[in-house]
């Protein structure tokens, strides 16, 4: 019976669901998206590369590491791990499109 | 550990890590063990929210299905805000936790803790009431007490049946907290169902506790799992029973692990269930196990149509290849 009238009162309300693309989700603040790499801080310890269980972090050089976020799976412990904080979470979700090198983030 | 599962991501990482603190010997905070009950506690209503309304979905009630999914959305919600991931919440560490909680996200996880139980409460009042869904439910799969215990079913199921059996009343800290098992006597589809419900009731009454509980100070430093030599068991309740984890480390390398999900368990009953009953018995009683893949799967290796039979080093060499981190992840 109460369902009867939350499914009325439904009727009435505005839809839960959003209209993504063309209404943006926010999002909290400890959410991790993308990762951020800023090259000025990496001091080049390599421990961000020892500590990735997934090997999605290809290091080349001191301020040149390429994280494939395909491989990524945003466990956060490179993050938790460098000493120099040079690598951040942003909270950009989008991840999906079809070319892969724009997932490489340098 | 959280990539076992999509649906009970904390309980494995809590497994694992009561694991690896036994066997290191580590003792961690009543802060962090309190956190982990809140994690584990919010996953448990996440994840029952969601096999209710799959349930509601089997038995022909699409709108109950959309209710229950659209409650769900608010402990995500909640979740997101404290962990940063919906479904992967990577929130233990060994010896302590990520974050802390700050009083805007208590508040905030209150606020839509008692929205979520207002309609849980409304909806288990339709569960107990409707004729349609006992005539559907009662009855169906029942497997006894006596049964249940000699298949060695965990969690709910076994619950439903009235067998006391439950990982987290051998936990001190939910025993402090007041912690009861919930039991229904009958062993059938109804019974199960009205477990979980209940559950996530009690569920939403721990996390309060033990917010109401948690003490002011600082989190410890998170420890490190480098050079670590054990071999150790561990075990938490997730939604759907008892997971077990063993690991056994040399110089902070895992040499062998081994998980034993839950519904490993339970699916094992499905045979005595099953007997006797209709074609289109089969999706509730299947259904009412909480049957879940990821907990299920196991490797098996067909080729000609003919399985496969190897050991783990010739399964190593073949398919996996050197290709396996060397380092451990700490969850
Ligand atoms: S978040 Fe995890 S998987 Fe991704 S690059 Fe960092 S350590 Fe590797
Ligand atoms: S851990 Fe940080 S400082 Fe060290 S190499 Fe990686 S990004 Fe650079």
């Amino acid at each position: 019976m109460s369902l009867t009238f939350e499914a009325l009162g439904n009727l009435f309300r505005k839809p839960f669901t959003r209209k993504y693309p063309k209404e943006k989700v926010p999002v909290f603040r400890r959410f991790r998206g993308k990762l951020e790499y800023h090259p000025k801080k990496c001091i080049g310890c390599k421990k961000c590369v020892a500590v990735c269980p997934s090997v999605a972090i290809r290091f080349i050089r001191k301020g040149k590491i390429e994280f494939n976020l395909t491989q990524c799976m945003q466990c956060g412990l490179c993050v938790d791990t460098c000493p120099a904080k040079a690598i951040t979470w942003s909270t950009d979700f989008e991840t999906a499109g079809s070319d892969r090198e724009k997932l490489v983030v340098k | 550990m959280q990539r076992v599962c999509g649906i009970c991501p904390t309980s494995h990482s809590t497994a694992f890590l009561d694991c690896v603190e036994r066997g290191m010997k580590i003792d961690p905070a009543k802060k962090v063990k309190l956190l982990r009950v809140i994690e584990l506690e919010l996953e448990r209503i996440n994840s029952h929210m969601l096999w209710t309304g799959h349930m509601a979905n089997i038995l022909g009630y699409k709108m109950l299905f959309m209710f229950f999914w659209k409650e769900r959305e608010h402990t995500l919600d909640v979740f997101e805000k404290i962990t940063g991931g919906r479904i992967h919440h990577n929130f233990s560490k060994l010896r302590s936790a990520r974050f802390d909680l700050t009083k805007d996200m208590e508040n905030f996880m209150l606020r839509k803790l008692a929205r979520v139980e207002k309609k849980v409460k409304g909806y288990l009042k339709t569960f107990r009431s409707d004729s349609i869904m006992k005539a559907r439910l009662r009855g169906v799969g029942t497997i006894t007490k006596d049964g249940a215990e000699r298949m060695g079913v965990v969690g709910p199921v076994a619950r439903g049946s009235g067998v006391n059996i439950d990982v987290r009343k051998h936990i001190p800290v939910y025993r402090e907290l007041g912690f009861e098992p919930v039991l229904e006597k009958v062993g059938d589809s109804y019974a199960r169902t009205l477990v979980r419900l209940r559950e996530t009731l009690q569920s939403i009454e721990l996390v309060r506790e033990a917010l109401s509980e948690m003490p002011k100070t600082r989190l410890p430093k998170w420890g490190s799992f480098a050079g670590a030599t054990f071999e150790s068991t561990g075990r938490s309740e997730a939604p759907r029973g008892e997971d077990f984890h063993f690991i056994k480390a040399e110089n902070g390398i895992i040499k062998r692990a081994k998980i034993r999900t839950p519904t490993f368990s339970n699916i094992i009953s499905l045979e005595g269930m099953l007997k006797g009953r209709e074609i289109g018995d089969i999706p509730v009683i299947l259904g009412s196990l909480d049957p879940c893949f990821a907990c299920m799967e196991r490797v098996m290796v067909v080729k000609d149509g003919k399985a496969e039979d190897m050991s783990e080093e010739e399964f190593r060499r073949k398919y996996v290849g050197n290709n396996i981190p060397s380092v451990c992840p700490t969850h």
